[in-house]
């Protein structure tokens, strides 16, 4: 059959994962600490009709050839790396990381995951947890006679408790950096874990040699931008017409020569 | 068998090979850096046949496999290593067999072994050869093409390479079965003239009300040539009931 209608095909389908995928940051514009995914498109496969240099007559070489595209598909999502705006909560357990790097937390299949949603609590023996209940690693315990607690940019806890009146260090929040974070599988929950793809881990000091800061108080708001996922929706159900226009091209060619022949 | 259906039967072929590519084109809307690559000329060719009519002619499409270069929309995208190549500029890859090959796609990436590539997996070249970037963290790409970093355990940005940007301004770039340019022979050399707007990624070339034209010229084109082959048909079962006997 025509191969513009498989052509015209493969557009549909492509534009048809990329609205899950604009479906899906729209979803996410209030999760705390959410990345947004792109989908990457791809030109797929060109056919060769006829190759450059052919021979088209005794001394003659055509200088070009004929080369025929066969449609687009989506390679790959990928995660959009950049800073959320801060949302000040006022609450001493809320973190956000100014900057590069990930918290971690103890996952329960034992490895390490990657998150930068910093809405921490307290569980049942004081440790520090994250929303979901994973252990913050390196784990810091508070101990339960605290009446405040101070987190410095540079990932210090300290606490003052009722009977000392000096404050005291009761453990260090460190972050992770990679140098590929698009390459880090999301496992839902504002959770990634490391692939071969990002690269290893980089345990830093916060604010220390590139590592972003840790600010007490505050919240990173989804870095999904309404207006921009607006115009992506708009753009892909906008090609999705067209591409359904290309098949009803397609098929009017077909259904007129089937008719008058 | 009268000779014109065959003349028709070519054309349609022409026009369907067209309206393929331009679903291509259509189904390409929203790819990154993508361009146009299909140029037709259609000219007539004279039969000469000895003892006939001279006057028939076979229409021909010479299509071409030159990228169109005209730049896609700036997109602004807020991502560290995308790019957008300035002017007629492209950035220089790794082909397959190891020659060097052209691209306009920016949405570069980090591969698993720490190489600088393309959204499609293509390896970027710098000065010598693909751009390695060990581990580190807080990865930039300037104006100029330079690859910037902060390595493991140091606390000040390095370079580590710099993406060869070429002029393909009056050189015919032509397309590959991948979607990558070549040139004729050769490979052009770096160009200080073309810089990169970065954190932005370059739309497609293609315009989609000019794709629904054309859409639209090729659909009547062809039900043109069936036409003509009906008529060829009528004139045939004519000719034939006139020779009846009875």
């Amino acid at each position: 059959m025509d191969s513009s209608l498989w052509v015209a095909k493969t557009g549909l389908d492509a534009q048809q994962r990329r609205m899950t995928v604009v479906a899906n940051n729209l979803a996410n514009v209030n999760t705390t600490g959410f990345k947004r995914d792109r989908a990457v498109f791809e030109d797929l496969l060109y056919q060769t009709i006829r190759q450059p240099g052919a021979q088209v007559g005794q001394d003659a070489n055509s200088p070009t050839g004929l080369v025929l595209g066969t449609g687009t598909r989506v390679v790959a999502t990928e995660k959009i790396h950049s800073q959320g705006n801060m949302i000040q909560t006022d609450n001493a357990l809320d973190l956000a990381i100014d900057g590069d790097g990930f918290l971690q937390t103890l996952r329960q299949d034992g490895n390490i995951g990657y998150t930068r949603d910093g809405s921490l609590k307290l569980n049942n023996v004081g440790q520090l947890v994250t929303a979901s209940g994973d252990l913050l690693q390196p784990a810091i315990t508070i101990p339960a006679n605290a009446s405040s607690i101070t987190i410095g940019k540079d990932g210090t806890v300290s606490v003052q408790t009722f009977d000392q009146a000096a404050g005291q260090v009761v453990g260090n929040i460190q972050t992770a950096s990679f140098i590929n974070p698009a390459g880090l599988q999301a496992m839902g929950g504002n959770v990634y874990v490391q692939t071969a793809a990002s690269g290893e881990a980089q345990v830093l000091v916060p604010s220390q040699d590139g590592a972003g800061s840790l600010v007490q108080g505050a919240l990173e708001a989804s870095n999904v931008n309404v207006v921009e996922s607006m115009v992506n929706m708009i753009e892909t159900q906008r090609a999705y017409e067209v591409n359904s226009k290309a098949i009803s091209a397609a098929d009017g060619m077909l259904r007129f020569i089937n008719n008058n022949l | 068998m009268d000779k014109m259906i065959f003349t028709m039967l070519n054309s349609m072929k022409n026009v369907q090979n067209k309206q393929s590519n331009n679903a291509h084109e259509i189904a390409n809307v929203v790819t990154p850096g993508f361009k146009k690559s299909y140029s037709e000329q259609t000219q007539s060719l004279d039969v000469h046949i000895p003892g006939t009519f001279n006057t028939r002619a076979m229409p021909v499409t010479n299509a071409t496999n030159v990228v169109d270069m005209n730049p896609g929309a700036l997109m602004v995208s807020g991502r560290a290593l995308d790019v957008y190549v300035n002017t007629s500029g492209a950035i220089a890859v790794q082909g397959p067999e190891g020659q060097e090959l052209y691209t306009r796609r920016g949405d570069l990436t980090i591969s698993a072994d720490g190489q600088l590539m393309t959204g499609t997996g293509s390896l970027v070249l710098g000065d010598g050869g693909p751009i390695t970037i060990p581990g580190g963290s807080n990865i930039s790409i300037t104006n100029d093409g330079s690859v910037n970093m902060i390595p493991q355990g140091a606390n000040a940005e390095v370079t580590v390479g710099r993406i060869k940007l070429v002029d393909t301004k009056d050189t015919e770039m032509l397309i590959r079965e991948d979607g990558l340019y070549q040139v004729r022979e050769g490979a052009l050399p770096a160009s200080a003239d073309i810089t990169l707007t970065t954190k932005a990624l370059e739309g497609s070339n293609v315009t989609v009300v000019d794709s629904m034209v054309r859409m639209i010229t090729l659909s009547r084109q062809y039900e043109m040539s069936v036409n003509m082959i009906k008529n060829a048909r009528e004139v045939d079962a004519a000719s034939a009931s006139l020779m009846r006997l009875n």
